[in-house]
């Protein structure tokens, strides 16, 4: 079997991320259905996120480098699974940023815990997108970031680690585990598994300043595309678009809207995280910081989005929090 | 300068200096007093595992002002739009951090057992458990469980807490019993 090269895959025309109008109409009657609201623009207004992210520097990837050091980039794609990849990075960022700021869930008022996983699992992204893409009901690649967010919010995930009990062992990334389901739907056990772990809610966001403004309040975005960026990163980690066509999802994971950048660029810059591991080269140190965006990751112009369809990712639910030892008295007085 | 004008200036500024002490013992600034009011039921029952007797007077006092303070400090906290204490999780890191600057570290683990016994007395309250249920060692056990579950701080647990250290306020101080 061929080595699977995702850059030559998409060059080439896989058709990793489809326009399913359908999946999308589905995907909105489910948010609302569940209490949410698919309209991003009105949940940030409500939310009150309008303006955070405006005019700074804002990063999710440290929150999953604090909880799961070495998690992202993750494994490279070993066929046109990006919609999944793409979200479950997206959900793992949104759960990281919950953890580590102790944010408690919108809707139960608990805080999360952050799930223990081997060093392997880490270092292949955690969270088993495999498990996501198992309920496309195809066995071919290829799916919509309408059809991957409904089924995130519907069916849930699985960790990457050994379930004995389903008979899959999911701590790495392979090319057994990605032919899991598909045509064959997963097993009542699976989906009782994988129901545990669910993405609360998600909202399209059609405003390109409002991904900011989610990305500052700690809320990853997913994106399906059809355009193609460049394998070489500029001095501050800029990739610029270039002619052709990738039919790809990745996630965004910061937002620089900071004068200096807004001044040299012409407008605020999106950190996108591509799930081919090491594909493109160039520097990676945020400017003005001591800070270096992922392996694999790029900064994008933020106006790039406006042809692209925008989905944010909330809350996980699950691993509620440990409770607290104490209340700070013993040891201290 | 003449020494005569140097002479002045000394003797000016002497005055001054003497006139502010004269003021301080003549009119001595406030000491702020601490506000012990008598807890209801409720907030006895919370504490009412809390030993105060064996605790030396002066360190009582020095005790009573601490959660005086820390009652003000968690209303002011919750009068902000943003408030920093938004959970449990980070009240009780507010708290050891504080005991940490207010509590020289000889006199940390002075009173054994003082400090499990305020741990479970905020427990108990951020439990929201029915206080006259609070009968059997069991209850107690479950309603210290539940109080260490984390939680947001809402208005409702923001009180519980206020009023908790309120109630070990004037059960540490002398002028509260």
């Amino acid at each position: 079997m061929p080595i699977f090269n995702p850059l030559d895959a998409y060059n080439n025309g896989l058709q990793g991320a489809r326009v399913d109008p359908r999946a999308d109409e589905m995907l909105v009657d489910l948010v609302m259905r569940t209490g949410g609201d698919p309209d991003g623009g009105r949940v940030a207004y409500n939310w009150g996120l309008e303006g955070a992210g405006k005019g700074k520097l804002s990063l999710l990837f440290p929150y999953v480098e604090q909880c799961y050091p070495g998690a992202f980039p993750g494994p490279a794609q070993l066929w046109g699974d990006c919609t999944v990849a793409a979200a479950v990075r997206g959900a793992l960022s949104s759960m990281c940023v919950e953890v580590v700021l102790g944010k408690p869930d919108e809707e139960t008022g608990l805080s999360e815990e952050a799930p223990q996983v081997s060093d392997v699992a880490r270092k292949n992204a955690v969270i088993a997108q495999e498990s996501v893409f198992a309920y496309r009901g195809f066995s071919d690649d290829g799916w919509s970031c309408g059809a991957a967010a409904q089924t995130i919010m519907e069916k849930g995930f699985l960790l990457r680690q050994d379930y004995p009990s389903l008979g899959i062992d999911l701590t790495k990334y392979t090319d057994q585990t990605i032919h899991i389901g598909g045509s064959k739907k997963p097993s009542a056990a699976f989906e009782a598994e994988s129901k545990k772990h669910r993405v609360r809610t998600v909202t399209v966001v059609s405003d390109v300043d409002a991904i900011g403004d989610y990305i500052a309040s700690g809320f990853a975005v997913v994106f399906c595309h059809s355009v193609k960026w460049s394998s070489t990163r500029n001095e501050d980690g800029y990739s610029p678009v270039v002619p052709g066509e990738w039919l790809h999802s990745q996630s965004i994971q910061g937002w620089d809207a900071r004068p200096i950048t807004i001044k040299k660029y012409g407008e605020p810059l999106a950190l996108v995280l591509n799930q081919w591991a090491q594909w493109n080269t160039g520097p990676r140190r945020i400017p003005g910081t001591d800070t270096d965006i992922p392996e694999g990751s790029y900064w994008t112009k933020s106006s790039v989005f406006k042809r692209a369809k925008c989905i944010a990712y909330s809350s996980i639910l699950g691993w509620p929090r440990k409770k607290l030892p104490d209340y700070g008295f013993a040891g201290h007085i | 300068m003449s020494n005569l004008a140097k002479g002045i200036i000394v003797a000016v500024v002497l005055l001054f200096v003497w006139k502010d002490r004269l003021d301080s013992i003549v009119h001595p600034r406030d000491v702020p007093a601490v506000a012990a009011v008598a807890p209801d039921a409720e907030a006895k029952a919370w504490t009412s595992a809390i030993q105060a007797d064996g605790i030396l007077p002066v360190d009582r006092d020095y005790y009573g002002r601490y959660f005086d303070a820390l009652d003000w400090v968690i209303g002011n906290d919750g009068a902000h739009d943003a408030p920093l204490i938004d959970t449990n999780e980070k009240l009780r890191r507010f708290i050891a951090g504080s005991l940490d600057a207010a509590i020289e570290k000889q006199m940390v683990g002075k009173y054994p057992g003082l400090g499990e016994s305020l741990d479970r007395a905020f427990a108990i309250a951020a439990s929201g458990v029915d206080a006259s249920t609070l009968t059997t060692p069991e209850a107690i056990e479950k309603a210290v469980s539940e109080g260490l579950a984390p939680r947001p701080m809402t208005k409702a647990l923001r009180e519980r807490m206020r009023k908790c250290a309120r109630a070990i306020c004037w059960k540490l101080t002398i002028k509260g019993e």
